[in-house]
């Protein structure tokens, strides 16, 4: 059941109807988890149980570690529990492969089946919000939750379950304890969010992945150029696909008054590698931060150690995104980046000299670098697209001329607001042209059909 | 006031009254294009006009509809149903409605022909579409074919594509569907907001059956506001087959179970078509077939006439008039396939149908 698609709309306007209903009783919180149950269960009612799990393992620890002298040991219990079943069902097919190609490396003829792809969507989303629960927990900088249902609505608010924001519980679980109290703002605030995300999803990135999809399905027909504007188009096609979802997510909960976290900030005007993973997935970025990257050490641990908690933390990241090599190639471009980043930065010459245009270009390169091996189906065929930037001839890309508008325009816009000029943006006048225009391309252009949103598959 | 997240986020964010203004301005400017549209577009349908709704997937349903209401203000009579109907072996000056014509002596007959319209179809045509179709005079044609087998039935036991899934209603427990629920809830959707089959009418009519994005893709360099000529699809006059019969392409006799009229999904939906043109006070004469009955087996032929009988004693039954064109001489060499005419077909279904007592006699009620 994706946002952009008509059975979301008369599922989200049944589950408005029904929480505005209940909202004055003590009901409320009990129809958002049977709401979010059925919109989960929808795609398969298999995941339901798999979620109820570790809901209330995560429950039973959290009040076990609040009221337990044995706070590690129930610690334990529920990170275990929550990396085995992330392991079991999203890396058990990579290990396997893993271990037969080795097994063969060495000469030995054993073979162990492969099980099936077990991935249920959302998994590794609700598993970190569970996660992050846990340590907090243990940390004592969330109290355990007493309500169950309350906790099993947090843990599985539809808005977010599928794909994030990876939400925290002290930023979730106050907003669910009440009722939020109904304004007009939140309406129109969240219409406003989801129609952003909507047009970013179906206009733009949908739009650039009927180019994307074409070249990098057939790599080897490509020649250099259109190889590197498919890697340049999928860097805003992915951007455009998860912000928007993520926007029409926030949206939907602002309608029912609640407050998700913000996910993207503009990220390719980052001017850094470090500032853009403070601008990319925030979400996911600030759960490695508190609950890897600082645990391991930081950057407190010499420049050295620094390094290595970085490099660990971004092949982890890289890893969580999908269980292949790609995505740890992925990983370990980003560490390798940002290390080197991090080293030039601290050159006068780097920090003082470079334009701040030039910053941006450069980790934008960066980042599509990375992209190339995080869209390629495979490790080959990612090493083909790259060498073949650079050795094919540069011969006409046929991108379209509506993508350059498209990707232009957003850079644009991004710029404006980040600037001192944002307060154009904010005309009354001009949101209402770019909001009309927003729809009007909707209603007209729109794609036939609809791409699965990328990162339903994490 | 603004969230603290919202106001960082880089969505654009409207206040009520804004919302409001840009909701109005898209509906102004969405109306404008939709209305004006029928003015702009040069249409001008000639002799034996029939529209180029061919290709399944992209049935330029809001270009039928403009074609009904011409058809309405220019003929007497509006001819409707599938290809047999249209003509596909046949040029537009050999088809049915053409050969009528020139039995009655004048144009009165229009070809509201439409591929692989079936009987679901008709009644998703008439329920969606059918706006111009009140105080008409209407041949309905009921055509076996879609009721030889379970699966020509809409509910085989494996998923088979059929033609016009938006026409078909989208809730029917009997119907096994290929299209999931999402976009069965879209061409319910596209009924409700005519603006949708009208951007289909665009799609078809200037953009290769494209979604304009799509069309932008494969076209890089072209501005897609120039192609929009304002001209509309030209007449179909090319046949769509070989001109040759069905025992010359070598088919094979059939030996098919034939639905009973009263269990039928697609003939339930045929009467309730009925139904709803009596409501729109439509004058409504049904034409049952044509159908070839010389591509079946003894036996299935059997069915297929027990099954013909049934269904014309439901239309006695509710008073409806009808003419069985499986009554007329069709020789076997004038059928192109299962039901397709070659011209003498046509010419025999024409001369047969003008013929007919009950023809006549509803022709001559006609104002």
């Amino acid at each position: 059941m994706p946002f952009n698609s008509w059975l979301f709309s008369i599922f989200f306007m049944l589950t408005a109807a029904g929480f505005f209903a209940l909202k004055r009783t003590k009901f409320w919180q009990a129809w958002l988890l049977l709401a979010s149950y059925v919109f989960y269960g929808w795609l398969n009612p298999l995941y339901v149980p798999m979620i109820l799990w570790t809901t209330a393992l995560n429950y039973l620890a959290g009040r076990k570690i609040e009221s337990s002298p044995h706070k590690n040991a129930w610690l334990t219990v529920a990170l275990v529990n929550n990396l085995l079943i992330l392991g079991v069902f999203k890396y058990a097919v990579f290990a396997v492969e893993n271990m037969n190609t080795f097994f063969g490396a060495v000469g030995m003829s054993y073979t162990l089946p492969v099980p099936g792809q077990l991935l249920p969507i959302g998994l590794s989303f609700y598993t970190f919000i569970a996660t992050g629960y846990i340590i907090d927990c243990w940390r004592g900088t969330v109290p355990a939750e007493k309500n169950f249902i309350r906790f099993a609505a947090f843990v599985s608010f539809f808005p977010y379950l599928l794909a994030g924001p990876i939400e925290r519980a002290k930023n979730m679980l106050p907003q669910l304890k009440n009722a939020p109290a109904f304004k007009s703002d939140q309406l129109t605030e969240g219409l406003s969010l989801f129609v952003t995300g909507l047009f970013k999803k179906i206009a733009l990135a949908d739009f650039l992945a009927l180019y994307v999809n074409r070249v990098y399905g057939e790599p080897a027909e490509a020649g250099g150029l259109v190889l590197l504007m498919a890697t340049y188009a999928f860097a805003w096609q992915i951007y455009f696909d998860f912000s928007g979802y993520t926007d029409m997510a926030r949206g939907c909960a602002r309608m029912l008054g609640f407050e998700l976290m913000l996910n993207f900030k503009n990220p390719y005007l980052a001017e850094s590698l470090g500032e853009f993973w403070g601008r990319w997935h925030i979400s996911l970025s600030s759960w490695f931060r508190d609950y890897l990257y600082i645990p391991l050490g930081g950057n407190r641990k010499g420049r050295i150690g620094t390094y290595r908690n970085m490099i660990i933390t971004m092949l982890v990241a890289g890893l969580w995104h999908g269980a292949a090599w790609n995505f740890v190639i992925w990983g370990g471009i980003h560490a390798l980046g940002r290390s080197i980043m991090k080293e030039l930065e601290n050159t006068r010459f780097y920090a003082e000299r470079i334009p701040k245009f030039m910053k941006q270009m450069l980790v934008f390169h960066i980042v599509c670098l990375a992209w190339i091996f995080f869209r390629a189906e495979t490790f080959g065929k990612a090493i083909e697209i790259l060498t073949g930037i650079f050795t094919r001839p540069w011969n006409d890309p046929a991108f379209p001329i509506a993508g350059f508008i498209f990707i232009l325009s957003v850079w644009a816009y991004q710029f404006i607001f980040e600037s001192r000029l944002k307060r154009a943006l904010e005309l009354s006048y001009m949101k209402i042209a770019l909001m009309t225009l927003m729809l009007l391309y909707m209603i007209f252009f729109r794609t036939a059909g609809y791409e699965i949103f990328l990162y339903f598959r994490f | 006031m603004k969230s603290s997240s919202t106001s960082a986020s880089n969505a654009l964010i409207l206040s009520g009254r804004e919302w409001i203004i840009a909701i109005v301005l898209t509906a102004l400017v969405t109306g404008t294009i939709y209305f004006g549209w029928g003015s702009w577009e040069r249409y001008n349908p000639g002799p034996d006009h029939r529209e180029t709704c061919w290709a399944e997937l992209q049935s330029d349903y809001w270009a039928y509809m403009r074609w009904m209401k011409t058809a309405k203000e220019r003929y007497d009579i509006l001819l409707l149903g599938d290809s047999v109907v249209w003509g596909q072996e046949v040029p537009n000056d050999e088809t049915i409605s053409h050969f009528i014509n020139e039995e009655l002596g004048s144009p009165r007959v229009a070809n509201m022909g439409n591929d692989g319209l079936h009987l679901a179809g008709i009644h998703g045509a008439v329920q969606h579409y059918g706006d111009h179709l009140g105080d008409t005079n209407i041949i309905l044609q009921c055509s076996p074919l879609w009721m030889t087998s379970p699966k020509r039935d809409l509910r085989g036991e494996k998923k088979a594509r059929y033609h016009h899934p938006r026409l078909i209603p989208q809730f029917d427990s009997r119907i096994n569907y290929y299209h999931d629920l999402n976009t069965r809830l879209g061409y319910l959707s596209e009924h409700s907001f005519r603006v949708f089959p009208f951007v289909r009418h665009l799609m078809a009519n200037y953009f290769d059956n494209k979604s304009i994005s799509s069309w932008m893709m494969d076209h890089p360099y072209k501005n897609p506001f120039s192609e929009v000529t304002f001209q509309a699809a030209s007449v179909m006059a090319e046949s769509q087959g070989k001109g040759l019969d069905w025992a010359t392409k070598g088919m094979k006799e059939s030996n098919e179970p034939f639905i009973d009229p009263e269990t039928s999904i697609q003939f339930g939906l045929y009467l309730d078509a009925l139904d709803l043109l009596e409501k729109k006070n439509a004058n409504v004469f049904v034409m049952i077939g044509p159908y070839n009955q010389y591509y079946h087996s003894a036996e299935s032929r059997e069915k297929l006439f027990e099954m013909i009988g049934k269904m014309k004693a439901i239309f006695d039954k509710r008073g409806i008039p009808y003419y069985d064109t499986f009554t007329a001489e069709i020789l076997s060499d004038t059928f192109a396939d299962s039901c397709h005419l070659l011209p003498d077909g046509h010419k025999v279904v024409a001369r047969e149908l003008v013929m007919d007592a009950g023809f006549q006699s509803w022709l001559g009620n006609i104002k």
